[in-house]
């Protein structure tokens, strides 16, 4: 998990930018004789956190300790459940899941979602059992095979990766549509020349021989994309609506359906977001993606430098000519550059140096801008040069301090 | 006479609703870069993962360096 800091420049703009867009509808509702708007939507990602879920295992675990939490939640609201509920948790069998009629028979008032979240659980674990099952009994060799059972495994592997991906991800599923669809063709021709129960020759194996070994890795790493997801939600879900530390550091979780969302990106960019409240009016939003939907939206085709319209490019500015005008290049990369920190486990949270955060965000083909900046950051601050970790304790609970000012005036590096 | 939409657009400006969207909105974007704020925003992510680490103790590590 780690998280980041809005740059200067990214904020100024998307002030600039919620401003316009609050003026033009502002515009619009005095043209058309409507209510006028009476707020500026605010910056809801100004701290922002992300979780990359790893690779869940244990999801029967998972889903017993979140119910077992609900129950509880029950318990605290409705005290004369209690000997009912302390029943129901004991009848919990981590062995298998809950059928579907016990979520709905004993959840359904309280946690309308939870069905149709477990449903989610249910059909998401069936589908990764079958691809697992699909890897199980792959070719360990290749060269053993005919040329339709090569093409036939390949086919189905795109099949796979198709029915991997999400409904709304149209560019993504297109995409290997027509890789299968090539892949049938390449089968049909096989199948004209009277070569299908051939067994794949060497200079074939020599050219194509890697295709189906790439694509079963493929396959292999987004196997539980789907199911990841849906369970680290239920995790996330369960640890910001119950966690008593979070409650005493001023934390709330918010239920605004626009700041707690799901986006399903055409281009394949997958996250679940979920938002929280703050002292002093901050808001921050934790965004949730399992680590294959992280890869393709930081290196795949969802990167978000990968835009068409190009403005989200992750470029440096044009280092001047002049050297007496650096300081001023990299102030302004400075300015456009985020601050990460990342949770390293057991309570310590690593704060990145600047030098790391302008690796990270940007794109340095060129080893000496990387230099040009190393020495503008040690000359400005070498203390920035280094990253530094801090522990925390759930028992280290104090609130933000509420005469801690807002203030914009960066005050420190 | 008819105003251009330009001219609408600057006496709007003045309106004393949108000057107090403006304002409020300048008041929760006024965000703070301090250390005590950072080290806060650290706090909550920490609990955060702690606590996913005590809950699901076999499901959640957070030791990768890819991040």
């Amino acid at each position: 998990m780690f998280g980041r800091i809005k740059s200067e420049k990214s904020t100024s703009e998307k002030k600039a930018s919620n401003i316009q867009d609050y003026d033009d509808k502002f515009q619009t509702a005095i043209e058309e004789q409507k209510d006028i708007p009476t707020e500026v939507r605010p910056i809801f990602d100004f701290y922002a956190y992300k979780l990359v879920c790893p690779e869940i295992t244990n999801s029967h675990d998972v889903i017993n300790t979140v119910i077992s939490d609900i129950l509880t939640d029950i318990g605290k609201h409705s005290p004369k459940y209690l000997s009912y509920i302390t029943e129901l948790k004991s009848s919990i069998d981590i062995s298998r899941f809950p059928s579907l009629e016990f979520i709905t028979n004993n959840f359904s008032d309280k946690y309308p979602n939870l069905k149709d979240k477990l449903a989610a659980v249910m059909y998401t674990q069936n589908e990764a059992n079958k691809t697992q099952e699909f890897l199980d009994n792959a070719p360990k060799d290749v060269s053993n095979l005919t040329y339709s059972e090569y093409y036939s495994k390949i086919i189905e592997c795109y099949q796979l990766l198709i029915n991997l991906s999400y409904d709304d991800s149209i560019e993504e599923y297109t995409r290997i549509a027509k890789l299968a669809k090539q892949s049938r063709e390449q089968l049909h021709q096989i199948i004209e020349q009277g070569k299908s129960h051939q067994k794949i020759d060497k200079q074939f194996h020599k050219e194509y021989g890697d295709t189906l070994e790439k694509l079963l890795k493929h396959v292999s790493k987004k196997r539980t994309n789907r199911l990841d997801l849906t369970i680290c939600d239920l995790m996330v879900f369960d640890v910001l609506t119950t966690c008593e530390s979070l409650k005493k550091l001023g934390v709330s979780y918010s239920k605004d359906p626009t700041r707690t969302k799901k986006k399903r990106k055409q281009n394949g960019y997958i996250a679940n977001f979920y938002s929280l409240d703050m002292p002093n009016g901050l808001t921050s939003e934790i965004q949730l993606q399992s680590l294959y939907r992280y890869e393709y939206g930081e290196y795949g085709p969802a990167a978000h430098h990968k835009m068409e319209n190009g403005l989200k490019k992750r470029t440096l500015f044009k280092r001047p000519k002049n050297k007496s005008k650096y300081a001023d290049w990299a102030e302004k990369q400075f300015k456009a550059l985020p601050r990460y920190f990342t949770y390293r486990g057991n309570g310590y949270v690593e704060v990145h140096s600047t030098l790391q955060n302008f690796r990270k965000y940007y794109d340095c083909k060129d080893k000496s801008e990387v230099q040009t900046y190393v020495e503008f950051i040690a000359q400005h601050d070498v203390d920035l040069l280094d990253s530094h970790l801090i522990q925390f304790s759930l028992d280290d609970t104090s609130p933000l301090n509420k005469s801690t000012k807002a203030n914009n005036s960066a005050e420190e590096r | 006479m008819s105003l251009d939409s330009n001219t609408f657009r600057e006496r709007n400006k003045q309106h004393p609703i949108r000057k107090n969207a403006l304002e409020n909105f300048s008041k929760v974007t006024n965000f703070s870069v301090s250390k005590d704020v950072r080290r806060y925003m650290y706090q909550v992510m920490a609990t955060i993962g702690l606590e996913l680490e005590r809950k699901f103790p076999n499901t959640v590590h957070f030791d990768d360096n890819r991040f």
